[in-house]
């Protein structure tokens, strides 16, 4: 990054010895250093490099650790350093439709643990979900049988919820996806007034904070969305049947290619411009819109089972991340996750090998996964 | 081509000989160079005759750049391979056993005491090298991830200032959290 290169080249005119730097502002009120025989400027560079995932055990440390964990220098420092980090968010759902969020540390080596999340005050069933930054927005959902508007916002840095500003219709089931900052959502609600159909088609924009409609074709108005992706600057949603293509920069729409809609089951996830999920034998396939055809992702190591089941997949920071389920003992399902590093290969084929592959939890068996993101803080 | 000579002097008064192509890996060293400042010898009043040799090795390993091999590892090889669809299987086999002898060599050069990690880091930011930086605070960030407080105050000689009543009520605000990820 250039801005972090000028700025050391910069600063190195002041160079001063230790021990006391301030860090930013002159007036630091920290009365010791974070850590003894260190100036503060180097040893914030070292809490710096910890996620903020961990934040809670390092409040605990000393007054002066705490009070920098809620300090705009430490996420300028994070920021700086480039080390910001991506997490794979898994949602799960449990019968009696309570709803439990977790967090993988995907960099941690083994074994790597579950961390939980504090649940949405009240969570929708059938809620779409779209990642941002830090955030995570978890956007519309049936509650009592009825679509709501209600967005929650999840800051992952500060590990809270708050409530969002609302869409311009309820929605369960819609199909939401996030190009140049914005989120669109689409479907997932009737079409039987103006009002609904109008905004069949809306578009979030985090920067001014409030939802705007996006003009759409009558005839692309499907109603319910099973699954949807961003692949090359078009947001994909598919519904029952067929699905449509929208292009924000032309404004354009379509429909998805038959041979698209045939072989797109489930969540699916892009990496490197080809569209991943899991085909109904359970195989990992993916999709290369330029050829337009479907290959099977040879993995090379035998980690993971001839059939996933119950598979979500995402990008994490440029690998693919698959959670799937395993029936477990008794009433209970254990919960897999494997990354898998993929490329083309010479001849245009798929490859993947896996980074790393482990049970990460173990659930009741009439429980789901409902969404895994990743999102990088 | 011999490359030119520089000098550096500890605080304890010692000199070491450079390469000037190694000590450009230091952006401090690399503008009294570039200043044409130099005058025989180079003065480090902030680092020890201890330390001077270790991170003189830092720099002939890196010469010229200044990257460590999570670096390369993480923005070289796939950058490329996005920009050529058809990259050379050869060129990377090449790169990959390129950055794992790096990563050795990283390995058995960071083996150390706390106490060199602190001299190092302390120097390395002295003198702007930033792949050595990079190095040794992530080393002291490896000594706080994953691990609990009493760890982390026993591992860097952190005395707590929290009372006994403050440091109680924080880990109740955790324990309340602990309580969500059961199932029940």
């Amino acid at each position: 990054m250039n801005s972090s290169s000028s700025s050391s080249a910069s600063s190195h005119s002041e160079i001063s010895p230790p021990p006391i730097v301030a860090t930013g502002e002159s007036e630091s009120p920290h009365p010791f250093l974070l850590l003894p025989n260190l100036p503060d400027d180097v040893a914030l560079q070292c809490i710096a490099r910890v996620p903020h995932f961990y934040y809670s055990d390092l409040s605990l440390v000393s007054k002066s650790w705490n009070s920098l964990l809620r300090s705009p220098i430490l996420f300028s420092t994070r920021n700086r350093l480039n080390c910001t980090q991506h997490f794979l968010f898994i949602n799960i759902r449990i019968p009696g439709s309570s709803f439990k969020w977790f967090a993988v540390d995907h960099t941690q080596s083994n074994p790597r643990n579950l961390s939980p999340v504090p649940p949405i005050p009240s969570q929708a069933i059938g809620s779409a979900v779209a990642v941002i930054g830090p955030r995570i927005y978890v956007i519309g959902g049936s509650i009592n049988d009825v679509p709501s508007s209600t967005v929650w916002i999840f800051d992952s840095r500060f590990s809270r919820w708050e409530v969002g500003p609302k869409m311009r219709v309820g929605r369960e089931f819609a199909a939401a996806g996030v190009l140049s900052g914005k989120i669109y959502v689409m479907g997932g609600c009737l079409v039987d007034t103006f009002a609904r159909s109008t905004n069949w088609a809306e578009v979030f924009d985090p920067v001014l904070g409030s939802w705007a409609p996006v003009p759409s074709p009558v005839e692309v108005r499907e109603k319910w969305m099973h699954g949807s992706a961003v692949l090359d600057d078009k947001f994909y949603a598919m519904a029952d049947r067929g699905g449509v293509v929208y292009d924000p920069g032309e404004a354009s729409w379509g429909y998805v290619s038959t041979e698209l809609d045939l072989g797109w089951r489930g969540r699916a996830a892009v990496v490197d411009g080809i569209l991943y999920c899991y085909d109904y034998l359970g195989k990992i396939r993916g999709y290369d819109v330029k050829e337009g055809i479907w290959k099977e992702l040879k993995v090379v190591q035998k980690d993971l089972p001839k059939f996933l089941c119950g598979a979500t997949m995402t990008n994490i920071g440029g690998r693919l991340s698959v959670v799937w389920e395993e029936k477990g003992t008794g009433n209970q399902k254990e919960m897999f996750c494997a990354e898998i590093e993929v490329h083309k290969d010479s001849n245009g084929g798929l490859c993947g090998s896996i980074v790393w592959s482990q049970l990460i939890l173990v659930i009741p068996s009439s429980s789901s996964i409902i969404h895994c993101l990743a999102v990088g803080f | 081509m011999s490359s030119t000579k520089i000098f550096l002097k500890s605080s304890d008064d010692k000199t070491f000989e450079i390469d000037e192509t190694a000590a450009r890996a230091s952006e401090t060293l690399k503008n009294i160079i570039d200043g044409g400042c130099l005058d025989g010898v180079i003065p480090l009043p902030n680092v020890s005759s201890n330390i001077l040799p270790k991170v003189i090795e830092y720099c002939k390993k890196h010469g010229g750049d200044n990257g460590s091999s999570k670096k390369i590892a993480n923005g070289g090889v796939d950058k490329d391979k996005e920009i050529l669809p058809d990259y050379d299987e050869e060129e990377d086999k090449r790169e990959k056993v390129r950055v794992d002898e790096l990563k050795k060599w990283e390995e058995e050069y960071m083996d150390f005491d706390q106490q060199v990690l602190y001299d190092l880091m302390l120097a390395a930011n002295y003198l702007h090298i930033k792949g050595l930086l990079d190095l040794t605070v992530e080393k002291a960030a490896s000594m706080i991830r994953g691990r609990t407080p009493d760890q982390i105050r026993e591992n860097f000689n952190i005395n707590s200032d929290f009372t006994p009543e403050e440091e109680e009520e924080m880990i109740l605000i955790e324990d309340e959290w602990d309580d969500e990820w059961a199932f029940d």
